[in-house]
Parts: C-alpha cells; structure tokens; sequence
C-alpha cells in the first residue's frame, strides 16, 4: 500500500501526480479525479513544484471535460434511442421493459 | 519547565547532591532546549512546547551528535519509528523522539502515562531516600541508566554537568558487584526497544506494585480492544449493508442473478430429498474448500520462498476479475431492477474506470480512505457473486470453512499459522501489499503495535519506506522480532512481564491510558519534584490550543497536518511489527492500527448475512447481530490471547445457529402473532 501522501517528498508527489494525470489519457477521467483527491491535502505545500498546480488544474479540466462529453453523449443516447430503432437496441446493455 | 532536562541528572549521578545541582539548573536547559528547536523546526510556534513540562530535552547539540546517534539505536522514535532518536521526554525519560514534531504529535497519547511514570519515580526516590544507603543509590542507578545512558551523557553535556558526566562514566567499573548485571545490561543494550529496559527496572517493583500495573495494562488493554472494536464494525458493517441491498436489489425480478459455479457437481431440485440434499451440498462444498485449502497452499508456498511479485499479480488478477466482472454482473441487476437505460459505450466506460482506479488505488498509491472503500465494495461483490450457491451448499461451505479456518490459524502446521511465521522470519519479504490483498485469509490477528490506534488512517507505505530505507531497515526488523519473541514467550509466567510489556505497552498508549511500560514508572529521579500532573495537563491543552493555531512542525499543513503527521509516524513502527502477521488484511488497517482482520472474514460474514437475506429480514436482523456478537467475541478473545486467531468460527456458529432459530421458530411464532394483533 502507499505511503500517506503527507509524507511524500515533493519530487516523489511530482511523479505520482504526473503518472496519474498521463494515465487519465487512457480513457480514465476517474484517475484525474483520482490524482486531485490524492493530492488534495498537500496542494498548499510550499516545497510542492509548481508542476504539481499543474497538472492538478490540468486534471480538474479534463475531468470535467470528459464528463460533460459523457453527460451529453448518455443523454442523447436516452433521448433517441427510441428514435434509432434496431441501432439503438443493440446499444443498450439492457432493454428496458415496458418502454 | 523545570523538568525540562531532569533527565539527564537521574542519570548522572544518582547521588542527593547531584539532583540538587541538576534541579537548581533545570532552567538551563530549558532555553537551550527551545532555541534548538525553534532551529530545527525554523518556527517560533514550537517556543511554548519546548516550554512545556513534558519537554524533548536536547541531546542533540553539536558535540554530542555521534554518542547519541548510536544511543537512538536503542529505541526508535516513539512516534514515527525513525532512528535515531535524540530526544527525549524530560519529564519520565521513558519515550524517545526523533523532532519536536513527533513529540508534540504524540503528545495527546503520552501525557497520562507521563504523568503516570513521574508520579511512580517520586514515590520511588522517597523509597530511596529512606534508605539513605549510597549503595542502594549506588545500584538503582546504573539499572536506570543502562536505558538511556548516552543521551544523558549527551544532555548532561547540554546543561553544563561535564563533572557529573565523568562520574557516570567512572561509575561502571567501580562497581564490581554489579558487574554481572552491567553486563547483562550491556548485552541487551543492543537489543531493540523498550525490551531491554525489562529486566533492569523490573526488580525494583514490590509485588504489589507488579500487580497493580498489570491490573492497570489489563484495563488499558481491554479498552483498547473496545476501541477497536469499534472501529472494525464499520467496515464489516457496511460490507454486510451492501450485501444485503445487492441481494435484495437482484431479488427483486432480475435475470441476472450470480448462479452456481460450473465446477459444483450437484444441483439442488425442490424435489430431492434431505439426504440428497446433505451429500451433494456436501460434495459441492467439498469442492470449493479445497479449491481454497489448495490456493492457500500455494500462496504459502510462493510466499515462503519468496516469490512476492507473483503473488502480487495474482492478486491484481483477482481484483481486476472481481471489480470488472462482478461489477458488470451487479450493474446488469441494478439496471434491470431499476429499469436504467444504459448503453454499452457508457457503460464499459465506467467500469474501466471504476476497475482501473481500484486496482491502482489498492496495489499502487492512494488516500487511505479511498482503498478501504474499495476494499468494502469488493468484499460485498464476492459475497455478492457468492449468493449464486445454493441454500444448502452455501450453509455446507460456511461449516466447512469454520472447520478449515480453525484447522489453518491454530493447528502447528496450518497454512496460515506457517505463512504467519514465515512472514514474522522473513520480514522483509513481506510485502505491504500481501496485507492488503490477504482476501483470502480467514483470521482475526492482534495488533501488534497498538500504538497506531490513532494512526489509523495511515498507510502501510510508511513501513515500506522505513524497510526500504536501508539503514532503519534492521533495526525495524530486530525491533519487530524481538517484539515477537517477547509476545511469543510472553506466556511464561515471569518471562511474560517483558513480553507482556513490549506487546502492551503501546496498548496503554493507544488508549491514552497511562500506560507506560511500568518498569519505567520507578526509576528513580529527584527532579522530578516539582514536576505535577496537573502541570503536564495545562501543558497538553496549551499543546492542543497550539496545534489548531499555526502549526508548530510543518511548515505545511496546519492542525491536519500535524495530526497526520503523528499518525503515520506510528504506523511505521507497527508496521515493523506487523510483519508478524502478513495475515492481517488492510481493511483494518483503516480500523486503527493493530487490529486485523482479513477480507475473507468479511467475505463470509456476508455471504451469511446475504443468504439469511434471501429468506426473511427478521433473519437479516437477527444473523448481523448474531456475526457481529461474535466478531466481538472474537476480538474479546484476542485480547486475551495476544496470538492470531481464526475470526470465522465463533461469528459463523452464531449466525448459523441464529439463522436456524429464526426461520425455524422465531418467523413461524411471529407469523402467528401477527393475525392475531398480539405485541410483545
């Protein structure tokens, strides 16, 4: 298990923070989230790299982003899928009974 | 603050004129004390705290750097586990610490025990004093000092006693009648912490005195357990929770209930007969046991010789497996129950990330909290998946697994037992991680150093980091042996003392009892005098009010981050000690420090709790309360016995024998009284 985040250098919070934020590419907004969450109680730190800030803005941004694409593309989805017929069936995991 | 560097004098001479010399310059010390800090810590918050009674005194200035680093050897930092430590508590001389920080940290925890020890050294000095007999003088002293004597020498140094440090050092070879115990002294000097301070102060306790501090470890201890039984419920509680609501959701008309595994060999029919019924659910249950028995096997195997990064991605296998596809099992069941529409795209989507965020989370870096959580969750889906067993054979595979899980913890060459012992033996190899991902085991373990209690929060990392960090390393390690051999031996009558001490006394810690390896509580110390409880309690307040104002440590993290800063500190040093059992499962580690309990036990807990489910809620009830009476059973004994223990057997029996009770006499009654408007 990991070490408490309190007592992480400021170089070793660097690395951690920067593998998280480049594994967030990989389709996983829930690693961003994951990295601010992480980093959250040392992000006053003085001795903490400015690169940390960084990567946490980036992290917020891009979290967010991918959430707002996600929130859109599930209500669009829920709004036609009726409309898409065989299309819209296959895509859903479950066909709702009764609708 | 005039005990502020009382310490040292105790040590010095031992002789009335001595103190009186060391008291009357107790001021001293004391503005050499909190300039070093305020250098150290480069914060003139701390000024207060090094003013405050329970000081650390300084051994650190400059010339007496080597002598005392070789003195920390000793005995780690109370709070952090760190070696050296410099420091000590001026006021009973008993803790070190390695920074003002720490002290102040641990602060909270120690002051009882402090006040505790210098109330015993008064009344031992005035035991002393009417001796009178330089001799007896003579003799006590070199038993106190063997247990700090360097910092002394250091902390003499500080307060301008070079004359008393000759003395001291003269003091050793003049006294031939003690030549046999300076030896023995010598001998254990080198041994770690705490222990070797036993067998020198231990023969100055009266008998009566023996039996009042055992009492009083006894209490510490029982409310300790108290506290951490508090503490584990939460996690098996909501573990049992979340059970309950996957069953009911999946009860609730979904077509994708968990079914029973492939590889069972028999299927129960409402047809077939009581007999058919006991001997195939015996056969499917026999399977799956022994899929475990031999599992378990290996992994003792790989792990005895060593094969940590195997074990590890097995591990990860299983974790992937069970949060990616359990996880898609119960979303298929929540999505139907709750008539969710959901596409594909979303939701291979979320269960990556949910997945991967577990599995980083739980093998490579994360908040604490964060892993538990994760933990819980994956211990619900594997009871969850469980519930597929039918009725019979789930209640089949429960018995078997009390049997197995008693046969592996006590027997002498059960698996676990051996995967203990070897974990205890080889401590390096010990991998944070097997204690996390232990959710195999079935045991409750002791803890081992109570002393977190409040660094629950902490991560194990700590303990990794002190393993990786060379030097600490051995004595980590030798710390945590010789805390094993004290517990182990620790049965033998006199034997146990020592071994009940280096397992207990950070019990008394963790229950800011005063607790303080009550050896400590009697070495002799005149200084001590002015120094009242009552004075070391204004100081913990003015320590507390100081800690929410600008932190006295760190120049990072206010309040928080000192408090986290004690937690993590401890874990370190239980974590050394927590190589005795490998076993142990993280989940508790959120529970607080030493108290262990492996996710199988989880598991099972509620695979019971979710079959009872399955019936009735008055049974839902009835069987938590049954598995959670017994899980404090189970802890109760742990107490008791200070030695890993299977958690299955006594929470399972309660819940089985409950479960039948309530659906065989209880619901039926129920069912009549209710017609019938009857209320008891």
């Amino acid at each position: 298990m990991a070490k408490p985040i309190e007592r992480m250098g400021s170089h070793e919070i660097l690395v951690v923070s920067r593998k998280l934020f480049l594994g967030g590419f990989c389709l996983l907004p829930f690693l961003w989230v994951f990295n601010i969450l992480y980093i959250w109680p040392v992000r006053n730190r003085p001795d903490l790299s400015p690169q940390v800030r960084r990567y946490l803005i980036m992290s917020g941004v891009l979290s967010i982003a991918m959430f707002v694409i996600f929130a859109t593309w599930y209500g669009v989805f829920v709004d036609h899928r009726l409309n898409w017929g065989a299309r819209g069936d296959t895509l859903t995991v479950v066909l709702v009974k009764g609708v | 603050m005039s005990s502020t560097d009382t310490a040292k004098t105790s040590s010095s001479g031992g002789h009335p004129s001595n103190d009186a010399q060391s008291s009357s310059t107790a001021r001293q010390p004391d503005s050499e004390a909190s300039p070093f800090a305020d250098t150290t810590v480069g914060n003139a918050a701390n000024e207060p705290i090094a003013a405050g009674a329970a000081n650390i005194t300084a051994g650190g200035s400059p010339g007496q750097q080597g002598a005392d680093d070789s003195d920390g050897d000793d005995q780690p930092c109370q709070a952090c586990g760190v070696f050296p430590a410099r420091f000590q508590c001026s006021a009973c001389q008993s803790v070190r610490y390695c920074s003002q920080e720490c002290q102040a940290s641990d602060w909270r925890i120690h002051y009882r025990e402090c006040a505790e020890i210098v109330a015993a050294m008064k009344e031992e000095q005035e035991q002393e004093n009417g001796d009178g007999t330089a001799a007896a003088v003579g003799q006590s002293q070199p038993r106190s000092r063997t247990s700090v004597p360097r910092l002394q020498q250091g902390q003499s140094g500080d307060a301008g006693h070079e004359s008393l440090q000759d003395g001291q050092n003269d003091r050793p070879a003049s006294d031939d009648p003690l030549g046999a115990e300076a030896a023995n002294v010598r001998a254990t000097a080198n041994r770690p912490r705490r222990r070797p301070r036993e067998p020198r102060r231990r023969p100055r306790l009266t008998a009566e005195q023996i039996a009042a501090f055992e009492e009083a470890e006894r209490i510490a201890d029982m409310k300790f357990y108290m506290l951490q039984v508090y503490k584990i419920i939460k996690p098996v509680v909501i573990c049992i929770c979340l059970s309950i609501l996957w069953v009911k959701i999946s009860m609730a008309g979904s077509d994708y209930r968990p079914t029973q595994s492939s590889y069972t060999v028999y299927t129960e029919t409402p047809t077939s007969t009581v007999s058919q019924n006991i001997l195939g659910s015996l056969a499917n249950a026999g399977i799956i046991i022994a899929q475990i028995v031999i599992v378990t096997i290996i992994i003792v195997v790989l792990f005895k010789r060593g094969h940590i990064k195997v074990l590890i991605g097995f591990f990860m296998v299983v974790v992937a497996m069970l949060l990616g596809f359990m996880g898609y099992i119960l979303l298929l069941n929540l999505i139907q129950v709750l008539r969710i529409p959901l596409d594909y795209v979303t939701m291979s989507f979320a269960l990556w990330n949910f997945a991967a965020t577990g599995l980083v989370s739980v093998f490579w870096k994360g908040p604490m909290w964060l892993q538990q959580v994760y933990l819980t969750v994956m211990s619900s889906l594997m009871a969850f998946s469980l519930t597929g067993l039918a009725e019979w054979t789930t209640w089949m595979l429960l018995a078997l697994l009390v049997v197995w899980d008693l046969i592996a913890v006590l027997c002498p060459f059960g698996p676990l037992k051996i995967l203990v012992e070897s974990s205890r033996n080889q401590n390096q190899e010990v991998p944070a991680l097997l204690y996390t991902v232990n959710a195999v085991w079935f045991m409750a373990s002791p803890p081992n150093s109570i002393l977190d209690r409040e660094a629950d929060k902490a991560n194990e990392a700590i303990e990794f980091e002190n393993l990786t960090s060379g030097q600490s390393n051995s004595h980590a390690f030798t710390q945590g042996h010789a805390r094993a051999t004290g517990r182990d031996g620790g049965s033998i009558s006199s034997a146990g003392a020592s071994s009940r001490n280096s397992g207990l006394d950070s019990t008394f810690a963790a229950s800011g009892i005063s607790r303080t390896s009550s050896s400590m509580a009697l070495v002799p110390n005149s200084n001590r005098d002015d120094f009242t409880p009552i004075e070391s309690r204004e100081n913990i307040e003015l320590r507390e009010r100081q800690r929410s104002g600008p932190s006295p440590g760190r120049s990072y993290g206010p309040e928080d981050g000192n408090r986290q800063q004690s937690g993590p500190p401890r874990r370190s040093e239980d974590r050394e000690e927590r190589g005795e059992d490998p076993t142990g499962d993280d989940d508790d580690d959120d529970d607080g420090g030493g108290l262990k309990l492996g996710l199988g036990d989880f598991v099972f807990y509620s695979v019971l709790i979710a079959r009872a489910a399955m019936f009735d809620w008055v049974t839902t009830m009835c069987c938590t309360v049954a598995v959670l009476t017994g899980m404090n059973a189970t802890i109760f004994l742990l107490a008791i016995y200070q030695k890993a223990l299977p958690a299955l057997p006594i929470s399972i029996c309660f819940g089985m024998l409950f479960y039948f009770a309530t659906r065989f006499a209880l619901v039926p009654f129920l069912a009549v009284l209710g017609p019938s408007q009857i209320f008891i």
